[in-house]
C-alpha cells in the first residue's frame, strides 16, 4: 500500500489579476521506501504541490480548493492544525532549494537541530545535543561537536544543505520532501548531496519526494516520475519507461533539449521547445501545451485532454498519443 | 573586536576636532556678542567698560587665536566659565541640567520601546486587521500632532480640569522636607505629563518600523523552514522572526543616545524643566560661547560614542557581524 496518496489536488492563488490555478487536479502516490521524482520547469506547480502536503501554502492568497492527501490512511487536509504540526518535521520533513537562506542566521546549527528534536520528542537538552551531534556525523559534516556551535554563515553551501538534511532527519521522518535540494549548489557538491540522500534513504527507510527540474538527476536515482506542466501532470510512469519511450510531446521536447556532446552534432544549435508557458491567470481553453506543440490537431485548443493510461502504468495527458 | 573598537576610538579624535571647529566658527558668526547684555543694553556702562569686558573675554583676538585658546583649555578638560553675569563654571551648569534631561528622555524612550514593540509585532502578525488599522491611525496622530500643542492640551485636562497632575517644574514647594517616598511620588507626578507627551510623538516611528521589519522577516525562507519543522506559530514568530526583526532596532537605539542628552527646547520651556534644552537655548540667546561650546562638545562626544555602542551591540546580537571582521 502506498504511504502517501494525493488525489485530485487543486490549489489556487488569488492575485490582483484574477485567480491563478497553480496546481490543477494532481494525483500521485508515493510508496514506502521509494522515491518519486516530480519534474517540471519553474512555476509549473511543483513547489506548491509539495507545500500543500505540509499545508504550508500561505493563505491568503493561496487555498487548496479540492482533493485529498492521504498519509498513512489519514487525510492531512482534514486534520486540525495542532495535529498537523505533529506531522510536520516529524513524520514528513522537508528540505529546500536555498541552503543559504533556509537556516535562521541568528541561531547555531545545534540550536536549530535540537529545537526540532525537542519539539517532537520528550528528551533532555543533553540527549538532544547528543542526537544532534550524531546527526551531523551521519550527514557527513566533519567535527560535528564543533559544528553544533557554528552559525549558518560559517558553513559553505554544501555544508549548510547537509545541516538542513540533518534537521529534516532529526525525528526519523517517513517521508522526506526534497524541493530542488541541489539546484543552488555546484555540480560536484550536487552529486555528493544526492548520494547522501540515497544512502540515508536506505538507512532511515524513508520515502523521498524529489522535486527537480533536472531530468538527469531523475534518470539516475528515481524509480517513478511525474512530469508537470502549467499546474497539471502531463506524463506519469516509471523512470525507465519514460526515458525509453517518452510519449507526451512536452516530455519529448524536454528530452530533446538535453545538450548532446557528440562531436558530429556539436555544430548544431541547441534544441528547445518553441514558445512560452501560458499565463495561468488567463489560461487558454483546451490543452495548455497546445500552443507549443508539434503534434497539435484542431480540437487540442478546445478541449482539455484527460490523463489516460496509454499502456499499463504509463499515464499521458494527450489526445494524439 | 577590541582592535576594532580601538581603531574607531582613535578615528573619533579628528572628527571631534572638526565638529568643534565648525561649531566654534558658526556660533561666532552669529550677530551679537556676549557683552551686549551687560553693555549696550545697560545705559550705565561706558565705552571703556565695554572694551575692558571684551578684553576680559578675549574677544579682541582674531577668531583662530580664540579657537586655539579654547582648544588648549579643552585639552585640560576645562570647559571654562560662563560669560553670563553669574560667571559659573560651564561644567557645573551642565552637571545640573544633564541628569534631568537624561532622566526624562530615558523614561520616555523606555515607554516608547515598551509600547511600540508590542504594537509593531501585533500589527504585523495581524496585518490588515482592525487592530493594525487602529494602531496605525493612533500612532500617526501622535506623530502629526505638534508636541507643544499636545502638551498644552494635556496640561489643561490633567492639570486644570481634573487637577490630578502638576503642570510645570520638577518639584513641589517644600520638596526638600519630604520623606523619600513622598519625594519619589512627587517627582513621578511631575514627570508623568512630560514623559507621556515626549513618548507619544515617538511611537509612530518605532512601531511602524517594527511592523515593517517583522513583515519582511516573516517572508524569509528560514521562517518557512521553522514552520516545516512543526514549530508552533508562537515559536515561529517570537523566537525565529522576532530576534531577526529586532536587530535593526538596536541601531536605532544607538543612534538615539545623543538625542537623550539634547533636550527639546520648546518642550522643556513649556513644562519649565531646567534641562539641557533650556540651558542651550538661553546660552545661544545670550551668546554665552563657553556654555554653547561645552554642550556641543559633550553632545559630539556622546554622538560618536553612541554610534560606536550601536555598532558594537549590533555585532553582539548578530553573529554574522561578530565573526565577520
Amino acid at each position: 500500500m502506498s504511504l502517501l496518496q494525493i488525489k485530485n489536488l487543486s490549489v489556487q492563488f488569488d492575485t490582483p489579476q484574477g485567480i491563478l490555478k497553480a496546481v490543477d487536479d494532481v494525483s500521485f502516490e508515493l510508496d514506502k521506501g521509494e522515491t518519486l521524482g516530480l519534474v517540471g520547469e519553474s512555476g509549473c506547480g511543483k513547489t506548491v504541490t509539495s507545500l500543500s502536503i505540509l499545508r504550508l501554502i500561505p493563505s491568503p492568497p493561496g487555498r487548496i480548493t479540492q482533493g485529498s492527501i492521504l498519509f498513512d490512511g489519514k487525510d492531512l487536509l482534514k486534520l486540525p492544525e495542532k495535529e498537523m504540526r505533529k506531522i510536520r518535521g516529524s513524520e514528513i520533513a522537508m528540505i529546500f532549494q536555498e541552503p543559504m537562506t533556509a537556516l535562521n542566521p541568528v541561531f547555531t546549527i545545534g540550536n536549530q537541530i535540537m529545537e526540532t528534536i525537542r519539539t517532537h520528542r520528550k528528551v533532555t537538552q543533553a540527549q538532544a545535543r547528543d542526537q544532534a551531534e550524531e546527526l551531523l556525523k551521519v550527514v557527513g559534516i566533519p567535527e560535528p561537536k564543533r559544528r553544533l556551535k557554528s552559525y549558518p554563515h560559517e558553513l559553505s553551501g554544501g555544508m549548510r544543505q547537509r545541516a538542513m538534511i540533518a534537521i529534516a532527519l532529526s525525528c526519523n521522518p517517513k517521508i522526506l520532501i526534497a524541493d530542488e535540494p541541489t539546484t543552488a549548489l555546484d555540480v560536484t557538491i550536487q552529486a555528493q548531496i544526492l548520494e547522501l540522500l540515497q544512502k540515508l534513504q536506505e538507512e532511515f527507510h524513508m520515502s523521498i519526494l524529489l522535486i527537480t527540474h533536472d531530468l538527469g538527476i531523475v534518470a539516475e536515482r528515481v524509480r517513478d516520475v511525474a512530469i508537470m506542466y502549467a499546474g497539471k501532470i502531463v506524463e506519469q510512469t516509471s523512470t525507465k519507461r519514460l526515458f525509453e519511450n517518452p510519449l507526451h510531446p512536452y516530455t519529448r521536447g524536454l528530452l530533446g533539449s538535453i545538450p548532446q556532446f557528440d562531436p558530429a552534432r556539436s555544430q548544431k544549435r541547441l534544441k528547445n521547445i518553441p514558445g512560452v508557458v501560458p499565463d495561468l491567470r488567463m489560461p487558454p481553453p483546451g490543452c495548455l501545451f497546445s500552443d507549443r506543440c508539434f503534434m497539435k490537431v484542431s480540437h487540442c485548443e478546445q478541449e482539455i485532454p484527460p490523463l489516460e493510461e496509454k499502456e499499463a502504468g504509463h499515464g499521458v495527458r494527450c489526445f494524439e498519443v | 573586536m577590541a582592535t576594532y573598537i580601538l581603531k574607531r576610538l582613535i578615528g573619533m579624535g579628528p572628527m571631534l576636532i572638526g565638529i568643534t571647529l565648525i561649531s566654534f566658527v558658526v556660533i561666532h558668526l552669529a550677530p551679537g556678542e556676549p557683552t551686549d547684555m551687560q553693555t549696550q543694553l545697560n545705559p550705565k556702562a561706558s565705552a571703556e567698560a565695554y572694551q575692558r569686558l571684551r578684553e576680559h573675554y578675549g574677544l579682541n583676538d582674531p577668531i583662530h587665536i580664540q579657537y586655539w585658546n579654547w582648544l588648549k583649555r579643552i585639552a585640560k578638560l576645562d570647559l571654562g566659565n560662563s560669560f553670563r553675569q553669574d560667571g559659573r563654571p560651564v561644567i557645573d551648569k551642565i552637571k545640573e541640567a544633564l541628569p534631568i534631561t537624561i532622566l526624562l528622555n530615558v523614561l520616555s524612550l523606555f515607554l516608547i520601546l515598551l509600547v511600540s514593540i508590542p504594537i509593531g509585532v501585533l500589527a504585523a502578525t495581524r496585518q490588515y486587521s482592525l487592530f493594525d488599522k487602529l494602531t496605525t491611525v493612533v500612532v500617526y496622530i501622535g506623530f502629526a500632532v505638534p508636541t507643544f500643542w499636545l502638551a498644552l492640551l494635556m496640561m489643561i485636562l490633567f492639570g486644570l480640569e481634573l487637577g490630578w497632575l502638576p503642570i510645570s517644574g520638577l518639584h513641589s514647594f517644600g520638596y526638600e522636607l519630604f520623606s523619600p517616598a513622598q519625594k519619589f511620588s512627587d517627582l513621578a507626578k511631575h514627570l508623568a505629563l512630560p514623559v507621556f507627551v515626549a513618548a507619544f510623538g515617538g511611537l509612530a516611528g518605532l512601531s511602524r518600523y517594527m511592523r515593517l521589519n517583522l513583515l519582511e522577516v516573516i517572508r524569509q525562507d528560514y521562517i518557512l523552514t521553522a514552520r516545516a519543522k512543526g514549530l508552533s506559530e508562537n515559536k515561529v514568530i517570537y523566537k525565529h522572526a522576532l530576534r531577526n526583526a529586532l536587530l535593526p532596532v538596536i541601531t536605532i537605539l544607538g543612534l538615539s543616545i545623543p538625542g537623550l542628552i539634547g533636550g527639546g527646547v520648546i518642550f522643556e520651556s513649556i513644562f519649565s524643566i531646567p534641562g539641557m534644552g533650556r540651558l542651550f537655548y538661553e546660552s545661544v540667546m545670550a551668546r554665552d560661547y563657553p556654555v554653547v561650546m561645552g554642550i556641543l562638545v559633550i553632545g559630539g562626544v556622546l554622538t560618536l560614542l553612541g554610534n560606536l555602542i550601536a555598532d558594537a551591540s549590533y555585532a553582539l546580537a548578530d553573529p554574522r557581524i561578530r565573526h565577520g571582521k
